[in-house]
């Protein structure tokens, strides 16, 4: 006999909930349906989408269905499986619990609901017009359940008239599926529209697979892992290498307890973190998993549940900037070395030896989140399997083409060098070595010995486990970019007034575009002033550009801002100035250094904040270990 | 006896003391460019003369030559690597005598006591000759004024090659006075100095190496430098019997109007001792230098205060005596850019003229009042220097 759960909330509970529209879009529908299945546990889900959703959209699961009672039930206003009292609302474990989805669906479209549990021997099947039931049928189908929407709004044309276009609804039903199936890789998801399959995700349990899947292989594998655990706050995920940065927040992606989330707290803590890595204009690429329990965050703040209210705001948003934090610093320390003789290594390889070799054979530090208590009922998108990083590897392996700039260090590692039981993931080793100390690479820094430079561009240095390279353009980049930071932060940037003033004539781009940004460039240290028609006169310059060609500098910095606006958000460019004058004022590659010159370049670089990566997000030092080198040479 | 040529250039044969023709080699040879594509400008031409050798270097920018008495026992000319030469020359015996010569393939003989060198040269008929320059105008001036022109001024010559007019010194004559500009669009260095006699009048804009080649061989009190300029060129003769003579191509372009950046007047007045502040700038720099080596100049009555801070180090605080005209004093200045020209001015005090902190500071020497009977200082210099700020 199938089971009855839904119940009808008490007037008491169902007022309690935040009340709104839940359906605006196709989108919204088709999250909502999703997001049935996969709280029927479903291992399965396929979308299918007409005319983006517009004409048609259907969500067909493999869970564990419903009651021919319940079938009827679910459409009643406040009919849900998923809480029972106003309580339960402080301790949600699934992604619905207001019963308000499918009435409010049903009501707006006509609506065919086909359902059957697997201990049933046949299915039902409902279908609803505006709202009203026309027929209850018994049908045989397959195990689990389907929802069909077919033209929503038919009946509310204020609502129609707002649909967009075909592509524009299309591209938010797939993203909105997208991000529930990245958060759930143990599930296989198929979109279809019309006869194409826009996106299918294998269902293995491997986060990296299901965003190769959603996002692109080359996404996947730009990500490094992040974590974090305070108490039962955890954070784990993905981030990218700062190299690879969005002209917007589309690949933000923030879950809590699995449910994805819009969030200025999260993404304030992301941004944060990358803010000296990526030009302003650019944002991070970040999937963040924030598990925190029921009762320390809030989901019934808003009608479509996208967003959450935390108990201890604070506490998560240091969580994320750390997680993100460490996995950065872990990143620069292993920069990828485009090397087809020299595997990567992490500088500080001394204790290695010492720990006990199954330590290293996880891939990933998912294997510690295992034990740690998960808030959803449905398999936590954390329990999978530990080798889910190096499958992803494997798989991603084949056509990678190693001309590419900075891979994925540990598929490097795992390219380069021996088979993938003997290969040590070097997050894992950097999780492990970084923690106890919050700035290893800086106190390795001051142990460096300069022994030369090579091709006017690189300073050779002896470390104590192995041999650095360090860029000395990024490097000095970097120095300045925190001095000017720095300066701008704290009394201002020291100008010096010219005695002739220069009078620069722009194009009519470039000119609008600067009077845009005067004061970007004044807050930067330029005194620019309009000049009548396209030109301009600078009357004061920042003082370290005082012995530079800061004529050209200007030009090449407004120039990078026509080039730069390209992109759609061309926001203020504070940053951005300082980075360009940061990065002028460098020296170059190519120029040569003394070793004097090279010690205090080094010195400086210990100082900064970040000596892993340049403000443009490239790495600074990249290192090769003895031991490496002692393998290469058959000295074992 | 001197050998009838039998092929100018192929030949040459001369004796002369070896510490001359050692001189001789190194002033002509900060001409020699370092990296050129033509190989042959990394010679020295030596070329003989009636009695004597004339030796010649050019980067074809610059050119220096020099004479020096020698015994010809065969004129011609012959060219020799520069480096090799110096070092050759600047290695053999003291007190010897050196003959040199060269064969039909080019090849210079240096012979000294029992040494015997043969350097491999290349055809002295293909070494450029150096520009003649037709005296349109031309004027002298004494040895010691030249120096000071050139030492008051460069400091504040442009480094920036992308405005190649700021990095030479305009030198402007209009018959009587000679007047020494140079501008890094930050500082501006102005001096004047009456010239011994010339005629007519010209602007030119001269290169600051050739300027401070001019220096570096100006060693002696004795004698003038006569000034020669034409349309691009300007060549300086030196006085003494070495005859050195520096040819240097001028900056052509339009010097920016300089008389513009010197404030018309001013509203206050400091009246500080040269070498105090020099000292004091010096120590508040130590900090300063980590901050774009800003100093901060104010006053307290007839207190000069100079503070300077950074973040890396920490704070500078000096205090002067100074005399005052006009309304309390705070402005901002370069420590270095206030060193340089401290550096040279040479004077006991000096006045700095400020109005408000956004508008230029100007530096004069105070000289003494001139005493009955002795004539007055006519030299008159001063340096603008434009202030910082903080934004
Ligand atoms: N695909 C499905 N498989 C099994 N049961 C389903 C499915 N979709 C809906 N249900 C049942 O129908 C009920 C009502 O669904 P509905 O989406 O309206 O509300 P909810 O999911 O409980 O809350 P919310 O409004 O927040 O989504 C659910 O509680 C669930 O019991
Ligand atoms: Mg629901």
């Amino acid at each position: 006999m199938a089971i009855n759960r839904i119940q009808i909330l008490d007037d008491n509970t169902a007022n309690r909930i935040a009340a709104g529209e839940v359906v605006e879009r196709p989108a919204s529908a088709v999250k909502e349906l999703v997001e049935n299945a996969i709280d029927a546990n479903a291992t399965q889900i396929t979308v299918t989408l007409e005319e983006g959703g517009k004409k048609r959209l259907s969500v067909m699961d493999n869970g564990h269905g419903m009651s021919r009672a319940d079938s009827v039930l679910c459409l009643q206003r406040h009919a849900t499986s998923k809480i029972k009292t106003a309580d339960d609302l402080f301790a949600i474990r699934t992604l619905g619990f207001r019963g308000e989805a499918l009435p409010s669906i049903a009501s707006v479209s006509k609506f065919t609901l086909t359902s059957k549990p697997k201990d049933e021997e046949s299915g039902t099947e409902i279908v609803i017009l505006g709202g009203d039931i026309e027929s209850v049928s018994e049908v045989a189908v397959r195990d689990g359940t389907t929802m069909e929407i077919r033209d929503l709004f038919y009946n509310t044309p204020a609502r129609l008239k707002f649909l967009k276009s075909t592509p524009s609804e299309l591209s938010r039903a797939v993203e909105a599926v997208g991000h529930l199936a990245i958060a759930n890789p143990a599930i296989a998801f198929r979109v279809r529209h019309g006869n194409a399959e826009t996106f299918a995700t294998p269902g293995t349990g491997d986060h990296l697979a299901a965003i190769s899947a959603v996002w692109s292989r080359d996404i996947a594998r730009k990500l490094i892992p992040i974590e974090h655990e305070s108490g039962d706050l955890r954070v784990q995920g993905f981030i990218a290498t700062p190299d690879l940065t969005r002209p917007g927040r589309s690949h933000e992606l923030f879950y809590v307890n699995g449910r994805p989330i819009k969030s200025r707290l999260l993404g304030h803590a992301l941004e944060e973190a990358f803010r000296s890595l990526t030009p302003e204009s650019r944002y991070p690429i970040a999937v963040i998993f924030v598990d925190i329990h029921p009762d320390m965050v809030d989901v019934n703040v808003h009608p479509t549940k996208t967003e959450v209210k935390f108990t201890r705001d604070g506490e998560v948003h240091h969580a994320v900037s750390q997680a993100v934090k460490s996995a950065l610093l872990a990143y620069g320390i292993v920069p990828s070395v485009r090397s087809t003789i020299l595997p990567t290594a992490p500088l500080d390889t001394t204790s290695l030896e010492e720990r006990p070799p199954s330590q290293f054979q996880l891939p990933m530090p998912v294997e510690r989140a295992a034990a740690a208590p998960s808030y959803r009922e449905a398999p936590s998108p954390h329990n999978q399997s530990r080798h889910a990083f190096s499958d992803m590897v494997d798989a991603v392996i084949e056509g990678f083409s190693p001309s590419e700039s900075a891979p994925h260090p540990a598929l490097q590692a795992q390219e380069e060098s021996a088979p993938p039981s003997t290969t040590r993931d070097p997050f894992e080793e950097e999780a492990l070595e970084v923690r106890p100390r919050p700035k290893p690479f800086a106190e390795q820094l001051r142990e460096f010995q300069v022994l030369g430079q090579a091709r006017n561009t690189y300073i050779i240095a002896l470390t104590p486990t192995g041999i650095a390279v360090i860029d000395q353009h990024v490097a000095h980049e970097r120095v300045l970019y925190e001095r000017l930071t720095v300066k701008r932060l704290s009394n201002g940037i020291p100008m010096q007034r010219l005695a002739i003033p220069v009078t620069i004539t722009l194009g009519k781009r470039e000119a609008l575009l600067l009077a845009e940004h005067l004061e970007s460039f004044s807050k930067s240290g330029w005194e620019i002033a309009p000049f009548g028609g396209e030109s301009f006169v600078v009357r004061a310059i920042p003082a370290v550009l005082v012995n530079k060609s800061y004529e050209l500098i200007l030009r090449d910095m407004i120039d990078e801002l026509v080039n730069q606006s390209i992109s759609r958000r061309l926001l203020v460019l504070q940053d951005h100035v300082t980075i360009t004058n940061a990065c002028k004022m460098a020296v170059k590659a190519g120029d040569p250094l003394g070793m004097e010159e090279m010690r205090g370049l080094l010195e400086q670089l210990a100082e900064t904040e970040n000596p892993y990566l340049c403000p443009h997000g490239r790495p600074i030092v990249v290192t090769i270990a003895f031991k490496d080198l002692d393998k290469q040479f058959k000295r074992a | 006896m001197v050998a009838p040529p039998t092929d100018t250039l192929a030949s040459l044969k001369a004796t002369c003391p070896r510490k001359a023709i050692y001189e001789a080699v190194q002033t002509v040879g900060h001409a020699v460019s370092g990296r050129s594509a033509l190989p042959i400008l990394s010679h020295i031409l030596i070329r003989a003369e009636e009695s004597g050798l004339r030796l010649i270097a050019t980067d074809l920018e610059l050119g220096i030559s020099c004479y020096i008495p020698a015994q010809v026992q065969e004129s011609g000319a012959l060219t020799a690597p520069s480096r090799t030469l110096t070092e050759v020359l600047g290695n053999l015996p003291d007190k010897s005598d050196v003959a040199i010569s060269v064969d039909k393939s080019h090849t210079t003989r240096v012979n000294c006591e029992k040494s015997d060198y043969k350097i491999l040269g290349l055809p002295a008929d293909e070494y450029p000759q150096l520009p003649e320059v037709r005296d349109t105008v031309s004027f002298t001036i004494s040895q010691g004024m030249m120096r000071s022109l050139i030492r008051q001024t460069r400091f504040a010559v442009g480094t920036d090659e992308a405005r190649p007019i700021l990095t030479g010194i305009l030198m402007v004559f209009d018959g009587e006075t000679l007047k020494f500009v140079a501008t890094d669009t930050h500082r501006l260095a102005v001096k004047s100095a009456k010239v011994t006699r010339g005629t007519g009048s010209q602007n030119a804009i001269v290169p600051a190496r050739a300027m401070n080649e001019l220096t570096r061989l100006l060693t002696g009190d004795e004698g003038d430098v006569e000034v020669r300029l034409s349309g691009n060129q300007v060549m300086f003769n030196l006085p003494g019997e070495n005859q050195v003579q520096i040819v240097s191509r001028l900056i052509e372009g339009q010097f920016p109007n300089y008389q513009r950046v010197i404030p018309a007047e001013h509203q206050k007045t400091l009246t500080i001792p040269a070498a105090t502040l020099q000292s004091a700038v010096k120590r508040a720099s130590i900090v300063a230098r980590e901050n774009s080596q800003r100093v901060i100049f104010r006053t307290e009555d007839t207190r000069l205060i100079l503070t300077a801070e950074s973040q890396i180090i920490g704070n500078a605080y000096e205090e002067i005596e100074v005399e005052r005209e006009g309304g309390e004093v705070e402005i901002a200045f370069n420590a270095k850019y206030l060193l340089d020209v401290l550096d040279v001015i040479d004077c006991d005090n000096i006045h700095l003229e400020l109005s408000d902190p956004l508008k230029p500071g100007v530096l004069r020497p105070v000289h003494p009042a001139p005493k009955e009977g002795e004539t007055p200082d006519t030299t008159d210099y001063l340096c603008v220097l434009m202030p910082m700020q903080i934004h």
